[in-house]
């Protein structure tokens, strides 16, 4: 199971871990929602008859910041095209 | 995979399998030349660099989703492919709203986290890190490592409604490192629509979620739970 799916099922062991051992997660949220900017968050300029593909900019946007901070971050990551096998 | 998406025409599949075969060479072609995690140059490339790395880096999500969902979906430069794609015609499809959004975003990261990349080499950097705990938890990786900063990336326009899961994750993957291989004293989160880079110390987020035991003896706890 992954880690997503334990936490997202709060019945699991490591939710009922956390839930024990870390039980003020309303604090962080607070704490968080405090340090955020007041600006307006960038939003895509899709025509009007187009939904923005919000996973597809996503994902993107995380590639290419991950190419700006380490030279190790090969195009044929785990999931990505040059991992030809899958494709077979 | 491309059978299991559906895909009966082989001149298509030929195409797609053509495709996803050159946009990596494409992409390390560009990044050799273009050296975009070289300190000594910006963050942002030339324009025209800047643009086709983005392009690639969109089509590279195309072929992400259908190795993700297992479909080809309609719509898409992928889903709607006839016998004659290839990559230039693929990142010709990249839609200019999608090269716009990236860019500004991109802007925002060269502000945001400019400092950061120059405090830290590339070698001091890990994407997509794994951890001893991984292995318990379907493979778990976080999003980049850099220095003693595990950071997680947010595309999200709505951060004031970050979820449980999102905060919680986070500290899973501390809880994950049990023989502290990366040594990560600081964690946090960037949020590419605002340009924002907020981080705690990992001593500052366990006092905020309330812990009452050292990281040492959680990430034990951690480990015998995830075992059992």
């Amino acid at each position: 199971m992954s880690l997503t799916s334990m936490l997202d099922d709060r019945q699991s062991p490591l939710s009922r871990l956390i839930a024990t051992e870390l039980p003020g997660l309303a604090d962080l949220v607070a704490a968080y929602r405090g340090l955020l900017p007041a600006r307006a968050a960038l939003r895509p300029a899709p025509p009007d008859d187009v939904k923005p593909a919000w996973s597809m900019l996503g994902q993107a946007i995380d590639h290419r910041i991950r190419y700006a901070l380490s030279d190790r971050a090969t195009p044929s990551g785990p999931r990505g095209p040059g991992c030809s096998a899958p494709l077979a | 995979m491309l059978r299991a998406a559906g895909l009966a025409d082989p001149g298509v599949s030929h195409g797609i399998w053509q495709t996803a075969t050159d946009l990596p060479i494409a992409l390390t072609e560009l990044i050799q030349h273009e050296l975009p995690a070289d300190r000594s140059r910006p963050m942002l490339l030339s324009p025209p660099a800047e643009e086709e790395l983005l392009r690639l880096c969109y089509a590279m999500s195309w072929f992400e989703a259908v190795y993700r969902t297992g479909r080809l979906w309609p719509g898409t430069p992928l889903g709607d492919a006839k016998p004659d794609l290839d990559l230039s015609s693929l990142l010709a499809a990249v839609p200019a709203y999608a090269v716009a959004d990236l860019t500004a975003q991109m802007r925002l990261a060269a502000d945001a986290l400019g400092s950061l990349r120059g405090a830290y080499p590339p070698e001091d950097v890990h994407t997509g890190p794994t951890f001893a705990g991984s292995m318990n938890a379907g493979g778990a990786d976080a999003d980049l490592i850099i220095g003693d900063l595990l950071l997680d990336m947010k595309a999200t326009a709505t951060a004031t409604k970050a979820r449980r899961e999102d905060f919680l994750q986070l500290i899973g993957y501390v809880l994950l490192d049990y023989d502290d291989r990366y040594r990560i004293t600081r964690m946090g989160v960037y949020l590419t629509r605002l340009g924002a880079l907020i981080t705690w110390t990992v001593s500052e987020y366990l006092d905020l979620l309330g812990a009452r035991r050292p990281l040492a003896e959680l990430r034990e706890m951690c480990s015998a739970t995830l075992a059992s």
